[in-house]
């Protein structure tokens, strides 16, 4: 017997919590244990009680953390009404209940009604505390008690003291049972068989097996019940399924429509639907015009083999055409062509907005051409009214015609020998010095006028008569928000403002030369004022067509912008930036390029990233207003004067004259000192000389710069007449 | 005729040349900027420095103080305008927005708007009551440097190197340029706001009508051909002051135009000065570093 045994032997010991965790001292002594009020416990909680444990349970230790103490109870702090100390609760008793087990009402006490019970559990106490007391004291006394000891000669050494029958029956102290020499170990064997004892003539089941426990068979008939016979069934019977009459109703129901089912079962019809009733009108009219159109284009190669002595071709747009005319005719080896050529743009030009763009015209077959040659003819004057337009001044200033295409020019309207229009072969090349200077001072002339105004300014100023003569007045559109914080109402409600104010405005654009700006430059038409009046007297025609400066078809977003502005500047001879540009340095005489108008802001732009790519830390031209009374552009003959401050207007202009280093030194020399005074207070003395030498090498770098972009636009343009040579031949 | 004619103090304190020096509305605080890239805020009448403002980069080159004395608004040659907080002293808003040095700054009568004049030719209008960091508005007329700034009411002047005064009306929404011939340094209205005084760098110093851009009168006699040099109206706009390159402040008589008193005050160029707004008094910043106060 090892310890196992023993524990088991000794089950009077009973599952319990350790100290540790166990309930407090105190409440042992409240606790009505289930397992009775027996002496020992009572004497272990009682000598417990008597005794601190050593150990404090866990949950004692827990809440003394959090702020309890022993007898405290637990819950929130009860605040008396007239002190104002708060008390910790009262502590409260387990409350123990026990599982009522009896049958009796409640409030029922046996012991009080019928004192023998009282009696009797006592003496059943007893006798169990006998035995109790027996094994215990033996189990105490240790195990084995020796033979010496006298206490009781009966006790066998390895017997407990406890008699079998008081035992759990199913404890067995041998496994093998000599006298019936049967293996105990089921518990079954050890357990007395049921008392219960058939009679010995007992009926069985219908199976032959004996009745269960307690049951008997009975000899009383048992009622089943109706029992139903099943139906009968024919002979032909047969468990697969075949169809015997094929019936065409079945097929019926599949040909049928849904309004034919519906009027086989007989419910009403819904009526004429179309899907068009679902379609909007619109979308009703771009199908009837699209499914006309397909019958015109069916009936179309029909009706050609049919009439091979008309052409048929679209018109181009009335705008395209009065364009077309007021720039290149094309065709100039071919008259007759040229005059069909011109008919056409007449015809287009004069169409009416009311005919449908889709109508085609029809045209007679040209006298000596085949049908296949005319419609090819027809091509190329559509071809060649898109792109022959006149172009703007300073794009037609650059070339000029060759000496055999001169009799071209007899054709043009403009018919001046010096062109201002674009030509198609390209040898002319680039206008000699001489033409362009005699252009020049004529364009000069006429600007002479703004350019008055301004020296007049500074002569004024200097001879100290300020007043009308020095002041100009223009309009300034504060931003709606400067209006509200200045509490001042707006007083241009209805000018719109440009809306990057953040980014660098255009005077300071690095993208001048991007492909808006430039598309918008090629594309824009500014017909020379010259070139307008002698274009209307020469040709009745002309006049008849109002021709409007700005038509373009650029991409560029700021073009109504633009178109804006030129519209409101047409009365100005034109700005010739690339001339200004290209501007032989030579001349220094006239300087005509203070005018903004055509393009205003574009040549600003242009301008500025003269400036701008300079590298030089100066004011950026900025833009001018539209609606400048004055130009006080022009400071040409004021510039030797006033050198200080003259300069800087200057620079805004042209930058060639001023930026020659060789020339203009000493001009430059005076603005850069007007700039560096202020630099001078740092008094950095070196910085001076050190700027004007980056400038010069700067500006020579800039000039080849310029040089090699002005090539890339002609390339440009190259490729276009290129492409119409191929055409036409 | 009263004028200045003692210095009351002096304020040291500056480690460079004074480029700015202005009065608050009242007269009671000035306020100086200078090569350190300081902008101090002094007391002038007991001379005591009350405060230092650092944060900008560069040599402050403008100073204004808003109206209601809470705000100060300074401009650098770091392309920055700064808005400090007068009493404590912090950098309120950094607007940088300039292409390039900022010569001039004023902050208009509600104080709800800072306006910028550049050495790149813009005036650029700064929102203080949004926390926009970009200009609202940006006016690009001149052709050159603007050096010098005031807003008054619902005007803004402004001088620029091309020798144009600029006189912006915002209720007319009008501009009105009046070429004068030389680079035009400093702008100042008159407290009756009629006339406006401007330095030119021919040595001259012009007071121009302001509804018709005629000149009422000239001063000379003093120095100014190379540095930025202000000029102020006294109170009652009877004398001009302006200071020069000799270091000598000049008064003169606005009614006739005479030279009333010169008064040695710093050594080097006398580059601000500021009259008091509403007594006899007088301010003067140099490029010896100091602030010198006149009475």
């Amino acid at each position: 017997m090892d310890e196992e045994d023993l524990q088991e032997l000794t089950s009077s010991k009973r599952l319990g919590l350790t100290e540790e965790f166990d309930l407090p001292k105190d409440e042992h002594g409240r606790f009505q244990s289930d397992f009775g009020n027996d002496t020992l416990s009572n004497l272990a909680s009682g000598l417990m009680g008597l005794v601190a444990p050593a150990h404090e349970s866990m949950g004692a230790k827990l809440l003394q953390k959090m702020g309890w103490r022993q007898g405290q109870g637990i819950g929130p702090r009860i605040a008396q009404m007239d002190i104002d100390v708060t008390f910790a609760p009262a502590d409260t008793p387990i409350q123990h209940f026990n599982a009522k087990a009896d049958s009796f009402g409640l409030g029922y006490d046996l012991v009080e009604n019928v004192p023998q019970v009282a009696e009797m559990r006592r003496y059943q106490q007893q006798k169990r505390d006998q035995h109790m007391g027996k094994a215990i004291t033996s189990k105490r006394a240790g195990f084995g008690v020796g033979v010496y000891e006298d206490e009781n000669d009966d006790v066998m050494p390895y017997d407990d003291g406890i008699s079998t029958r008081d035992l759990p029956r199913d404890y067995h102290h041998v496994i093998y049972d000599e006298d019936h020499e049967t293996l105990l170990l089921h518990r079954q064997s050890a357990r007395p068989k049921s008392t219960y004892s058939r009679p010995s003539c007992v009926t069985r089941c219908s199976d032959g097996h004996l009745p269960m426990n307690g049951f008997h068979i009975s000899t009383a008939p048992y009622e089943h019940g109706k029992w139903y016979l099943p139906p009968d069934v024919p002979d032909i019977f047969d468990e697969f399924r075949t169809v015997l009459f094929a019936t065409t109703k079945a097929q019926q129901p599949r040909n049928l429509t849904m309004d034919a089912r519906g009027a086989v079962l007989g419910e009403q019809s819904l009526g004429e639907r179309s899907v068009f009733d679902f379609m909007s009108t619109d979308s009703k009219k771009k199908l009837k015009q699209a499914a006309m159109q397909i019958e015109i284009d069916s009936k179309a190669p029909e009706s050609n083999p049919l009439d091979k002595s008309k052409l048929r071709t679209i018109l181009v747009s009335k705008e395209v055409a009065e364009l077309a005319l007021q720039g290149f005719i094309p065709f100039g080896d071919n008259l007759e062509k040229q005059r069909r050529y011109r008919k056409y743009l007449q015809i287009c030009s004069q169409q009416n907005d009311n005919e449908t763009s889709e109508s085609q015209t029809i045209f007679p077959v040209p006298a000596g051409l085949s049908y296949d040659s005319g419609m090819k003819e027809m091509d190329e004057f559509i071809k060649s009214a898109k792109i022959f337009r006149p172009i703007s001044g300073m794009m037609s200033s650059r070339f000029t015609t060759a000496s055999n295409d001169l009799s071209n020019f007899g054709q043009s309207l403009s018919g001046e020998p010096s062109g201002k229009l674009e030509q198609v072969v390209f040898e002319g090349g680039l206008k000699s010095g001489k033409d362009w200077k005699k252009e020049r001072d004529a364009q000069a002339q006429t600007q002479q006028e703004p350019s008055h105004a301004v020296c007049e300014q500074t002569e004024a100023a200097t001879m100290g008569m300020f007043g009308s003569l020095t002041r100009t007045a223009k309009a300034f559109y504060p931003n709606r928000l400067v209006c509200k914080r200045f509490n001042v109402p707006n007083p241009h409600p209805d000018h719109l403002q440009e809306q990057n104010v953040n980014s660098r405005t255009q005077a300071g654009s690095s993208s001048i030369l991007s492909d808006n700006v430039m598309g918008a430059l090629v594309n824009q038409t500014v017909p020379n004022n010259n070139v307008q009046k002698d274009a209307a007297k020469e040709d009745p025609m002309m006049a008849a067509i109002i021709a409007r400066p700005s038509m373009q078809v650029t991409e560029s977003p700021t073009a109504d912008q633009e178109t804006q502005e030129d519209s409101q500047n047409i009365e100005r001879p034109s700005l010739d930036i690339f001339k200004s540009i290209f501007e032989n340095s030579d001349d220094e005489s006239v300087d005509t390029n203070e005018n903004e108008d055509s393009s205003p802001h574009l040549s600003k732009q242009c301008l500025a990233t003269v400036e701008e790519s300079d590298d030089f830390i100066g004011p950026s031209p900025p833009q001018h207003d539209a609606m400048t009374t004055t130009a006080e552009s022009n400071l040409t003959d004021s510039s030797n004067k006033f050198a200080v401050h003259v300069k800087s207007e200057e620079f805004v202009v042209p930058p060639f004259q001023s930026r020659l280093a060789s020339f203009d030194y000493h001009e430059r020399s005076d603005r850069e000192r007007t700039r560096s005074k202020h630099t001078k207070r740092k008094r950095d003395d070196d910085r001076k000389p050190s700027r004007e030498i980056k400038h010069s090498k700067k500006k020579k770098e800039h000039k080849k710069r310029r040089h090699r972009h002005d090539s890339s636009r002609t390339d440009l343009l190259d490729d276009l007449s290129m492409w119409v040579e191929k055409k036409t031949t | 005729m009263a004028y200045p004619t003692e210095c009351i103090q002096t304020l040291k304190g500056h480690k460079g040349p004074v480029n700015v020096i202005r009065y608050n509305v009242h007269g009671q605080y000035c306020v100086s900027g200078g090569r350190d890239r300081s902008v101090r805020l002094w007391n002038p009448k007991t001379g005591n420095h009350l405060y230092s403002y650092e944060g900008h980069g560069r040599e402050v080159l403008g100073v204004s103080v808003s109206r209601d004395n809470a705000k100060l608004a300074s401009c650098s040659a770091d392309k920055a305008v700064i808005l400090w907080d007068v009493s404590t002293g912090q950098l309120q808003r950094k607007f940088t927005d300039h292409w390039e040095r900022v010569n001039a700054v004023d902050f208009n009568d509600d104080n709800s708007l800072l306006i910028s004049g550049s050495f790149d030719s813009t005036l650029r209008i700064w929102d203080l009551r949004s926390s926009n960091f970009h200009a609202i508005q940006v006016i690009e007329d001149a052709k050159d440097s603007i050096m010098s700034l005031q807003v008054r009411g619902t005007e803004i002047i402004c001088g620029c190197n091309d020798g144009k005064l600029r006189t912006y009306d915002l209720r007319a929404g009008q501009l009105f340029e009046d070429q004068l011939g030389a680079p035009v340094t400093s702008t100042r209205m008159s407290n009756d706001t009629n006339c406006i005084l401007v330095n030119t760098l021919n040595s001259t110093i012009r007071l121009m009508d302001k509804a018709n851009g005629q000149q009422l009168a000239e001063f000379k006699g003093h120095k100014h051909e190379t540095y930025k040099v202000d000029s102020a109206l006294s109170f009652d706009d009877a004398q001009c002051i302006s200071g020069s390159e000799d270091g000598q402040i000049y008064i003169w008589n606005v009614a006739d135009g005479l030279l009333l008193k010169t008064l040695a005050s710093h050594r080097g160029v006398i580059s601000s000065v500021d009259a008091h707004p509403t007594d006899l008094g007088l301010v003067s910043g140099g490029d010896d570093g100091l602030v010198r106060v006149w009475q």
